[in-house]
């Protein structure tokens, strides 16, 4: 064997005990949801393999692409950076929580619109624009550009996002 | 998860399962061979990578973290050949051995502006045309590999029993992917269903169903329902790129500034993008079009437009100096010119309806207000036919802190009629922004056969600053059936694009993507 990680001897030691799974207790979309999973496991992989909440989608696994985006509390944070052992007592809304009938101002704005082409990135869209709101009611247009532009959009639906964030920010005032 | 070689131009020589056999949540690994030796390929079953290392587990992260950990070994491919079936003819395509270099491509491309090519049309007597000519202008244009990058990386589920193939996920071609996987498990057709997702993004890329292919067989060898999914990395690695092209144009003036020869000379590693029957072919009297390739082992495919999505760029940049030498307004220029094929037309192929083409450059005119630009903002003018529709753009552009910024574009377009307006608006603008991303940004490079950009931290996608304010669209109003969309917007964005830079920033820019390219300022 040529090469062997540090982690791998461990396991090799303990012969497939998996000593380092451990149990956590999650409020997500204001439910308990319990997972037994490696604490270095990224909550987009929970969420996506373990509580089955697909809504929140996977672009590029390095905090690039905004596709993960979920709130912590009431800030947008990128799930595939956010190892499960590190969320605690913290609230987790994902696009599934974001509202009951998918009415969220955010959300009616999208639709008023017409925003998405794939609809991909579009979840991660909503929760990135719907903590912004949160944050700053009445942002401005670079206000919504620096919030925005961790959020890749392949399709090329940006200038629909912003229509549609503002007019979602006027609904709200 | 699917392991595959680093570079193009490897392959797998030995793998020890052992070494991630015991890690957490890891059920097997194994070897899959995507397609059977010897077989005649489809047309769409491009792979540089067919044989694979599978690790199959209990979740993506357990995978992705064995993925790491696995011990592999690679070796040099050998120079090979192999049978495709060509809509129809069975061709013998031949692929190099050797790791290939951007560099060195590009050393390739430029030592063929200088040798003969294969000359795919003429028209009149294009050498002494150039010969008495006035005045002659002389450029070439160059475009480095895209990867697709839809936003959802390939992923495929596959649930192979003895008697049953049943496959769920997003592809472009299910009905390519359903012959393929027949021959390759021996079942007839019927055998196999495949249910569709949504796509996260095509754009070409989901009509090559290898990773559904693999899924099959891993879910075959696993005895078990599988999820095969692609890591970022693995995406952008594994091939079928927009290829990297090059096109060397001339124009001849005569003393009255006529357009009176042109010639085109297009080619590509490994395919030749050229059009031999487009615009401005029809219009000149003396005109030549060749082509040549650069054979290569790193796979290419289709990307939004093929080939059009460089032609139109390199011709609309070329057209737009050939009207300033002739000192001629660029709408004007090339509406004289597409009178002429109306009129008068040279040669019998030409692709193209000048009345349509002329139509969207004098709608976009009309609807940009095209003489009267704001102070301070620069325009750049594109027009460009391509599957079987025709559109047109001006982009305005402004220096904002000493860079250029795209502030507007608004475009005309020609695709009969229009069923869906809205979600036609929404298409178009998307394709300007992706336009202007490719042309700008995008940019896949290679050393000793290895892709240099791996995922977003170094593939750089146009994100939401760089976007225009405000982008227009206005459809012709005819009553002609409905023709191609998804592409038609996307290749004159390039053109429109430079051209507004050469107005903003002095400079023509004849390397994509622009943001690296340092052309000297003109004049
Ligand atoms: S998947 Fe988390 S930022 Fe891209
Ligand atoms: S809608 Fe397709 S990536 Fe944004």
């Amino acid at each position: 064997m040529k090469f062997i990680s540090r982690k791998t001897q461990i396991f090799n030691t303990f012969k497939g005990i998996f000593i380092i799974m451990a149990n956590f207790s999650l409020n997500i979309n204001g439910k308990n949801h319990e997972v037994d999973v490696d604490p270095s496991t990224p909550m987009l992989w929970v969420l996506r393999d373990h509580l089955q909440f697909v809504g929140t989608k996977y672009g590029c696994g390095i905090a690039q692409c905004g596709a993960c985006t979920v709130h912590l509390g009431d800030n947008a944070v990128r799930s595939c950076q956010l190892p499960v052992s590190a969320v605690g007592e913290q609230k987790i809304t994902t696009i599934e929580g974001l509202s009951e009938n998918g009415d969220h101002p955010v959300q009616k704005a999208w639709l008023e619109i017409d925003v998405p082409q794939c609809g991909y990135c579009q979840a991660g869209q909503i929760m990135t624009a719907s903590a912004l709101l949160k944050n700053n009611p009445n942002p401005t247009d670079a206000e919504i550009e620096s919030a925005m532009n961790g959020n890749i959009c392949r399709c090329g639906t940006y200038t629909r996002i912003k229509k549609a964030v503002k007019l979602a920010a006027q609904g709200d005032s | 998860m699917v392991v595959h070689p680093p570079a193009f131009g490897l392959q797998l020589k030995s793998f020890d399962a052992d070494s991630i056999k015991k890690m957490p949540g890891i059920v097997d690994v194994f070897q899959i061979k995507t397609l059977k030796e010897g077989m005649t390929r489809g047309y769409f079953d491009t792979n540089a990578f067919t044989d694979l290392v599978a690790i199959v587990g209990q979740s993506t992260w357990q995978v992705m973290n064995a993925k790491k950990q696995l011990t592999v070994e690679w070796q040099p491919v050998e120079k090979s050949s192999h049978k495709v079936d060509r809509f129809g003819t069975e061709i013998e395509v031949e692929v190099p051995d050797g790791l290939e270099s951007t560099e060195a491509h590009y050393e390739q491309m430029n030592g063929m502006l200088s040798k003969t090519a294969t000359v795919a049309r003429k028209d009149g007597q294009p050498e002494s045309a150039f010969k008495t000519a006035a005045k002659t202008i002389e450029r070439s244009y160059s475009c480095p590999f895209l990867a697709h990058n839809c936003m959802e990386p390939m992923n495929f589920f596959a649930h192979v029993t003895d008697d049953e193939v049943l496959l769920a996920g997003p592809v472009q071609a299910p009905s390519l992917v359903e012959a393929t996987l027949a021959s390759r498990l021996d079942l007839p057709l019927e055998k196999i269903n495949i249910e569709l997702t949504r796509m996260g993004g095509g754009f070409g890329r989901r009509a090559y169903g290898h990773y559904a292919i693999e899924a099959a067989l891993i879910s075959k060898q696993a005895k078990a329902p599988v999820k095969l999914v692609y890591s970022r990395e693995d995406d952008m690695t594994f091939g079928i790129y927009r290829p990297s092209y090059m096109a060397s144009y001339k124009a001849a003036l005569d003393e009255e500034n006529n357009l009176v020869a042109f010639q085109v000379k297009a080619g590509g590693v490994p395919e030749t993008p050229l059009f031999a029957n487009r615009f401005p072919a029809g219009a000149v009297a003396n005109y030549q079009a060749e082509q040549w390739e650069i054979n290569s082992n790193i796979t290419i495919g289709a990307f939004r437009a093929p080939r059009s999505n460089f032609m139109a760029g390199a011709e609309q940049s070329f057209l737009d100096e050939v009207a300033e030498a002739a000192g001629k307004d660029p709408i004007d220029f090339r509406l004289e010119l597409l009178e002429k094929v109306k009129s008068n037309p040279v040669g019998e192929n030409n692709d193209y309806d000048p009345e349509r083409l002329a139509g969207v450059l004098k709608l976009v005119r009309e609807k940009s207000n095209w003489a009267n630009s704001d102070p301070g903002v620069h325009r750049g003018v594109s027009a460009y036919f391509c599957h079987n529709s025709y559109a047109a753009h001006v982009l305005d552009m402004v220096m904002e802190d000493g860079q250029p910024k795209v502030t507007k574009v608004v475009c005309a377009i020609d695709c009969g009629i229009v069923i869906n307006p809205d979600a036609a608006a929404n298409m178009a603008e998307g394709a300007i922004i992706d336009g202007i991303g490719n042309a700008m940004y995008g940019e896949l490079t290679f050393v000793d056969g290895k892709p240099q950009q791996q995922n977003f931290d170094s593939y750089r996608i146009i994100r939401h600053k760089e976007v225009p304010d405000s982008i227009e669209v206005h459809f012709v109003q005819n009553e002609i059936d409905p023709t191609g969309l998804g592409e038609p917007p996307f290749p004159p964005v390039f053109g429109a694009l430079a051209n507004a830079m050469y107005k903003a920033t002095g400079r023509r820019h004849y390397r994509q993507p622009f943001i690296t390219d340092k052309p000297p300022l003109v004049g």
